[in-house]
C-alpha cells in the first residue's frame, strides 16, 4: 500500500474504530450465546478434526490419536478459522456498507479493514482460550505434555501475522471484486467451506503421502499452519517447510499489493456500481 | 487560506444506462468483445452512455452560499456527489479549499440495532467528527433532535421522523468549512423544518460556505443570494437567485409544452391561455385585476358526466386550492372541442410564481381521463413584493363600541 493511503487511513482511524466497534456491538448484542460464540466455531472445528483422525486410525487399524495429534488439530484450527472469518467478513464488507459508500466520502479501505478488525476481535477471544488450554496441558502434563517449550516459539507471532496479513490482502481485493461481480461472494463462500481440508488443518503433509505430501504446501495457507504445529509439538521447523514459509511470505506480499491495486482500480467505480 | 472555497473547471460526468456486468459470467463475453473491437476513449460516449453533467464551471467564494436548482434528473445530486468525492469526474477538475462535509442523505450509516446514543457516535465518526467533539455536543444534539426519552432505545423502534431528526441534528452540529446539502431540509414536521432552516442561516452567517440543493424554491431564495440552474446536465443559468428561479420555471414550461403534444387521448386539454379582462392573451397576470384562464377541451369519446379541475399551487409546491366544474357546470355528453374559461375576479393571488395544473375526470366511473404532466407556470405581477400568497383586500371598517377607555395606569398593573 502506498504511504499516502496509510496516512489517509490513519486520519480516519476514528471511523475505523467506530465501524469495528459497531460490528462487534451488533454481533454480541441480542445474541443468545454472547462471547461463547467466539468458542463455538473453534470447538466445532476441533471436534470434527478429532473425529476425522479417529475414523482414519480405526480404518487403518492404527493406534488411536494421542494428545499430540489433538493439540496439532487445535493449534491449526483456530488460526484457520480466523483466516476464513477475515476473508469472509472483509470480502462482503463493501456490499454490506453500500449505503455509506454511495452517500459519504472516506477512504474506502476503512470498510474491509474494519471488518478484518472485528473478525480479529473474535480471534483474540478464541486464541486466549487456546492459550489457556495449552498452558493447562503444560502445567498438568509436566514431562508428558506434548508441547515443546523452546526459543522456536518466537515463530508463533510471525506465523500468525503472516496468516492475518494474507487474509487481509485477500479480503481487500475480494471486497472490491464482490461489489462489481455479485457472484464472487458465493465462490468465496464455497472455497472457505471446504478450504479447511486443503490447508493441512486436520493432518500433516507427511501423513498425506510420504513422498508427495509436500505438494499440499503449495497452498500458501498450509506452510504457516504446518509450521505452527511443528514449532509447538516438535520444537523445530524442518528445512523443506522453511522454503515453503518463504514462498508463503512472498505470496502474502503479492496478495496485499495486488489486492490493494485491484481495490484502488475499482474504487472510482464503487459509488456507481453499488 | 484563499478566498475561493470551491472552484469547478469544465467538469463532465458520464453515466451508463442499463445494467452493468453484474457477474463474472457476463464479464467474459463483454471483455472479449472489447478486446476484438477498439475500446472507447474516456472522453467519448460508448454505447448506452450519456453525459449526466456537461462542461460545468462555477466558483463559490468563501463564506457564501450557492443554490443549485433544476428539474429532476438535471444532474444536481451528481454534482454534489462529485464535490464530495463520492464520484469522480470523467473530465475536468475542481479544487476545494477547506474541510468539507456533505449531507447527501440524512442518517446514512445509522445502524438499526444500535441505540440513538450509539448511533450519534457512529454517525459522527462517519461524518468525520472526533469522538471527543461529539461527547461535548452530545446533549446539544439530543436536545436539537428532541428524542431525549428514546435516546437509549435501538433506532429500529424510532419513527421515520425521529430518525431523520436525529440524523440532521448530528450532521448540523459538526463544524465544517464547506457544507454540501442535498434536499435534506424537508424532513420532520413544519416546526422542525423551521428549526433546520434557522440553523442553516446561522451556519451561513458564521462564515461556512454552503452549497444547497432543493426543489423548495422558497428555501433556496431565503438561503442563497446566488444560484445555478442545471437542466439535462447543462448549466443554463448562473447568477442571482431571482433570475435562477425564473429560468428554472421557464425550463419547466418548455418541458410542459413538449409533453402536451403527445399521443391523442380520449380527453385532452390544449391551448391554455391567460387573458386579461379585455380578453387579450397575456404572458403574466396582474394581481387584483380580473383574469381569465382559457383552454380547449377535446373529447374524442362521449362521457355521461365529466369534470374539469384547475389545481393551483405555489412554485415551491404548496397546494392552494382547486376549482372544479363538478358542481357548477355540466359538460354535454358529446364528442367535440369545447372552449372553457375560468374567471378570477379579481385575481386573489399575490405577486409571485404559481403552477396551474389541469385534469379531466370521468365522474361516473371515478376514473382520471387526462392530466397535465407538468403544471403550467404562471407568474402574477403586483406591486407588493413579499412572501405573501394571497392578496387580501383592504376592506377595513371600524366602529366605536365603548366610550372613553380607562387610562392606562388605572389597571391592576402597578408600575
Amino acid at each position: 500500500m502506498p504511504l499516502n493511503t496509510i496516512k489517509q487511513i490513519a486520519a480516519y482511524r476514528e471511523l475505523l474504530i467506530a465501524l469495528t466497534y459497531r460490528d462487534i456491538q451488533v454481533k454480541y448484542k441480542q445474541a443468545v450465546m454472547g462471547v461463547a460464540w467466539a468458542f463455538f466455531m473453534p470447538v466445532l472445528a476441533i471436534t470434527s478434526g478429532i473425529l476425522f483422525r479417529l475414523v482414519m486410525s480405526w480404518h487403518r487399524s492404527e493406534s488411536l490419536p494421542v494428545a499430540a495429534d489433538i493439540v496439532g488439530v487445535m493449534v491449526k484450527s483456530v488460526p484457520w478459522l480466523a483466516f476464513a472469518a477475515i476473508v469472509g467478513a472483509a470480502s462482503t464488507s463493501l456490499i454490506g456498507n453500500v449505503e455509506l459508500i454511495t452517500k459519504i466520502y472516506f477512504p474506502r479501505e476503512v470498510v474491509p479493514l474494519s471488518a478484518t478488525l472485528s473478525a480479529l476481535f473474535d480471534f483474540a477471544i478464541s486464541l486466549t482460550g487456546l492459550v489457556v488450554v495449552l498452558a493447562i496441558l503444560v502445567l498438568v502434563g509436566g514431562d508428558k505434555s506434548p508441547i515443546v517449550i523452546s526459543i522456536q516459539l518466537l515463530w508463533v507471532p510471525v506465523l500468525l501475522a503472516m496468516l492475518i496479513l494474507m487474509a487481509t490482502g485477500l479480503g481487500i481485493g475480494l471486497s472490491a471484486a464482490n461489489l462489481i461481480f455479485r457472484d464472487v461472494k458465493y465462490i468465496v463462500q464455497v472455497v472457505l467451506q471446504f478450504g479447511i481440508l486443503f490447508s493441512l488443518v486436520y493432518f500433516t503433509y507427511t501423513e498425506v503421502h510420504a513422498d508427495y505430501g509436500w505438494l499440499m504446501l503449495f497452498n500458501p495457507i498450509a506452510p504457516p499452519l504446518e509450521a505452527l504445529r511443528m514449532v509447538l509439538l516438535e520444537g523445530y521447523i524442518d528445512p523443506l517447510l522453511h522454503k515453503f514459509l518463504a514462498y508463503s511470505g512472498v505470496v502474502t506480499a503479492v496478495v496485499i499489493v495486488f489486492g490493494h491495486a485491484l481495490f484502488t482500480k475499482a474504487e472510482s467505480m464503487f459509488a456507481e456500481y453499488a | 487560506m484563499t478566498d475561493t472555497a470551491i472552484q469547478v473547471n469544465c467538469v463532465w460526468k458520464k453515466f451508463r444506462r442499463g445494467e452493468f456486468h453484474d457477474s463474472l459470467r457476463d464479464l467474459i463475453p463483454a471483455v472479449t468483445k472489447r478486446l476484438i473491437g477498439r475500446g472507447a476513449k474516456s472522453s467519448e460516449l460508448a454505447h448506452r452512455e450519456f453525459w449526466a453533467l456537461r462542461d460545468i464551471s462555477f466558483e463559490v467564494p468563501r463564506g457564501e452560499s450557492l443554490g443549485i436548482i433544476g428539474p429532476n434528473g438535471a444532474g444536481k445530486s451528481t454534482m454534489l456527489k462529485l464535490l464530495s468525492r463520492i464520484l469522480k469526474p470523467s473530465r475536468g477538475n475542481y479544487t476545494i479549499n477547506g474541510r468539507l462535509s456533505a449531507l447527501i442523505e440524512i442518517g446514512a450509516g445509522f445502524h438499526q440495532d444500535l441505540t440513538g446514543r450509539e448511533n450519534i457516535y457512529l454517525n459522527g465518526a462517519i461524518l468525520g467528527i472526533k469522538r471527543e467533539a461529539i461527547r461535548k455536543k452530545e446533549e446539544q444534539i439530543i436536545e436539537f433532535a428532541g428524542v431525549n426519552r428514546f435516546i437509549d432505545t435501538p433506532i429500529k423502534r424510532y419513527s421515520a421522523g425521529m430518525k431523520a431528526r436525529l440524523g440532521f441534528a448530528v450532521a448540523a452540529h459538526m463544524d465544517p468549512d464547506i457544507l454540501l446539502v442535498d434536499e435534506v431540509l424537508s424532513v420532520g414536521d413544519a416546526k422542525f423544518r423551521h428549526k433546520c432552516l434557522q440553523h442553516m442561516e446561522k451556519l451561513i452567517q458564521s462564515d461556512v460556505t454552503v452549497v444547497f440543493i432543493s426543489h423548495l424554491l422558497d428555501q433556496v431564495n431565503r438561503l442563497c443570494p446566488n444560484t445555478i440552474v442545471l437542466d439535462h446536465g447543462k448549466m443554463i443559468y448562473q447568477g442571482k437567485t431571482n433570475g435562477a428561479i425564473k429560468t428554472y420555471i421557464e425550463a419547466l414550461r418548455e418541458d410542459h409544452n413538449k409533453s402536451i403534444s403527445g399521443s391523442p387521448a380520449v380527453a385532452e386539454i390544449k391551448n391554455l391561455r391567460l387573458c386579461d379582462a379585455t380578453g387579450r392573451e397575456v404572458a403574466e397576470l396582474d394581481c387584483g385585476e380580473p383574469a381569465d384562464i382559457e383552454f380547449d377541451l377535446i373529447l374524442r369519446d362521449a362521457f355521461e358526466d365529466i369534470s374539469i379541475q384547475l389545481n393551483i399551487a405555489t412554485a415551491s409546491g404548496l397546494y392552494l386550492g382547486t376549482a372544479s366544474t363538478a358542481h357548477s357546470m355540466k359538460i354535454p355528453p358529446h364528442t367535440g372541442t369545447y372552449r372553457l374559461c375560468y374567471r378570477f375576479d379579481p385575481m386573489p393571488l399575490a405577486e409571485g410564481d404559481y403552477t396551474f395544473g389541469l385534469n379531466v375526470t370521468d365522474i361516473g366511473h371515478n376514473h382520471p381521463l387526462w392530466e397535465s404532466s407538468t403544471p403550467r407556470m404562471v407568474t402574477v405581477r403586483g406591486n407588493s413584493p413579499g412572501n405573501a400568497v394571497l392578496r387580501l383586500g383592504n376592506n377595513w371598517t371600524a366602529r366605536l363600541m365603548v366610550g372613553t377607555p380607562r387610562p392606562y395606569n388605572d389597571t391592576k398593573h402597578n408600575d
